[in-house]
């Protein structure tokens, strides 16, 4: 308990010390170089549809499902579900072209408690090629390796119709090449690994705050492509795994209570997923465009993913106004016992303002509004909720 | 310190083995999209401190991005773990003595500033 508030603290007397980004010190043969993120955020409901949903005084603005973020209903303002303060240090030996690199993230959504993100090794096979192993972000979407670092998004928070996963990283290898292919510049990465996670912020706002589930991911294996010219990037992401959830305790409505629960989600012995995602991103002149598509099947198990996202945007000399929608759709695999009035459904469309105070931080203002369009059979139905949030970001 | 009327211009070592860049080469060797050359040459680019007037004029004419845009770009890449940032160099004769004393190193300056111990190879002139 000491050592976590040492670090804690130690955490944020290196945010106070802000300076420009990545800092290196030779040690002997060792090179050590270390960089941070800070976020702090501030949200203030606006309104929405008032109604108790599991165990939450809503309304409720889910802003980070795989932390659990939920802006809910209590009067005032709500500063943990975007602040989030992380530091990445990496210790290179060049002589022997090898790495290793940790990163770890204290969040406002874990009232502070430090979770370690990333922690791993890269070796350089040649000036293009690189191996890395160790624990890692699972490169599902466009953001997911920066999705913590708010100076990098256009966003207060990620738009959560699409960026909305059980889990985001794994335990594995990945290869990753640079090339050249005529004008374009590409980028190919494979991986492979696993990954268990208990008790994840998915799950919370699913089964109640204090609901526990286990979810395997197994023989994950999968790549991701991105192409880029001049201001045009796309990504193109594969991944297949074997996918197992247990849910011990859930909220139940009837009793107002946990109780033990079997969730009839996925068969007992798991399912296999195939994930597939694109993400076209253009950047001309003071024009930003962003949009991003996800599809999930799993062939034995009762619902499908959709997810998208676009935004359009312009910059203004150091302002930036930015309008998005994401929208996210369950479909109803029938023939696997699937409820078509039972399906998850909802749409989130934002306005940004960012405007960057200096050259590494930026303050941005954020207007939401989240629509549930589930079926009538769908549970937990969180509603409409309208959401006004706050940040201030810096990296350093 | 270059006026905003000055020509940036990039540099290598006379011994590259490359006399001419095109403007989506130079962007993926600044922005970390590549390390190499079309020609197969590794290449190091260098960048000037963050105060440094060149290295503002060098991006914005480049790519038309702020400073404070090509910073989110670099935190994507560098908090990501995809790609490093260029090596720092301290003052404009700095980059030209690093880039004259490193066959692959690639810098910018002022056109003014250059001296024939390294290599123009891509002009930005003002927009």
């Amino acid at each position: 308990m000491l050592l976590k508030e040492a670090c804690r603290m130690l955490m944020f007397l290196a945010a106070a010390c802000a300076v420009p980004v990545v800092h290196g010190e030779p040690i002997g043969d060792l090179e050590f170089s270390g960089s941070g993120f800070l976020t702090v955020g501030v949200g203030k409901m606006l309104g929405g549809t008032h109604a108790t949903v599991l165990d939450r005084n809503c309304p409720c603005f889910i802003a980070d499902y795989a932390q659990g973020a939920v802006y809910d209903g209590r009067s005032g303002l709500q500063w943990g579900q975007d602040s989030k303060l992380g530091l990445q240090g990496t210790a290179t030996l060049p002589n022997a072209n090898f790495s290793v690199t940790a990163q770890a993230v204290a969040r406002g959504a874990h009232n502070g408690n430090i979770d370690l993100e990333w922690l791993y090794g890269s070796y350089q096979l040649t000036d293009n090629t690189v191996i890395q192993f160790g624990r890692k972000r699972l490169p599902m979407f466009y953001y997911s390796d920066i999705q913590d670092v708010g100076f990098a998004l256009p966003w207060t928070h990620l738009p959560p119709q699409l960026y909305g996963w059980e889990m985001v990283n794994y335990n594995g290898v990945n290869i990753r090449h640079q090339a050249r292919w005529g004008d374009w510049a590409a980028t190919i990465n494979a991986l492979a690994g696993n990954e268990n996670v208990s008790d994840s912020g998915y799950w919370e706002i699913y089964n109640g705050k204090r609901s526990r589930t286990r979810v395997k991911l197994n023989n994950i294996i999968g790549g991701d492509l991105t192409l880029a010219r001049d201001w045009f990037e796309t990504r193109l992401v594969y991944i297949q795994s074997g996918t197992q959830r247990e849910s011990f305790t859930i909220w139940d409505d009837a009793s107002q209570n946990y109780l033990p629960a079997n969730d009839p989600g996925l068969p007992g012995n798991g399912t296999r997923q195939n994930i597939y995602g694109i993400a076209l991103n253009m950047d001309p002149g003071d024009w930003i465009f962003r949009s991003e598509l996800l599809y999930i099947n799993r062939p034995g198990a009762t619902y499908k993913d959709y997810a998208q996202l676009v935004g359009i945007g312009r910059r203004f000399g150091e302002w930036q106004l930015m309008a998005t929608a994401s929208h996210y759709g369950g479909e109803a695999v029938v023939a696997n016992g699937g409820d078509p009035q039972g399906q998850e459904n909802h749409t989130s469309r934002s306005l940004t303002l960012r405007y960057n105070l200096t050259q590494t931080s930026d303050i941005k203002m954020q207007l939401d509004s989240q629509k549930d369009q589930g079926g009538i059979n769908w549970a937990p139905r969180y509603g409409e909720a309208r959401l006004l949030t706050l940040s201030y970001d810096v990296v350093f | 310190m270059a006026s905003a009327a000055d020509d940036i211009v990039v540099i290598v070592n006379q011994n590259i083995g490359v006399n001419k860049m095109s403007r989506d080469d130079v962007i993926d060797i600044f922005l970390g999209r590549s390390r190499r050359l079309p020609s197969g040459v590794t290449a190091l680019p260098l960048d000037l401190p963050s105060t440094s007037l060149e290295r503002e004029q060098f991006y914005s004419r480049l790519t038309g991005k702020s400073m404070g845009e090509i910073n989110a770009y670099w935190a994507r890449l560098i908090f990501s773990g995809r790609a490093s940032p260029p090596s720092l160099a301290m003052s404009q004769e700095e980059a030209m003595q690093m880039v004259a004393d490193n066959r692959n190193a690639m810098g910018y300056v002022a056109k003014s500033k250059v001296t024939p111990s390294v290599k123009i190879i891509f002009e930005l002139q003002p927009e």
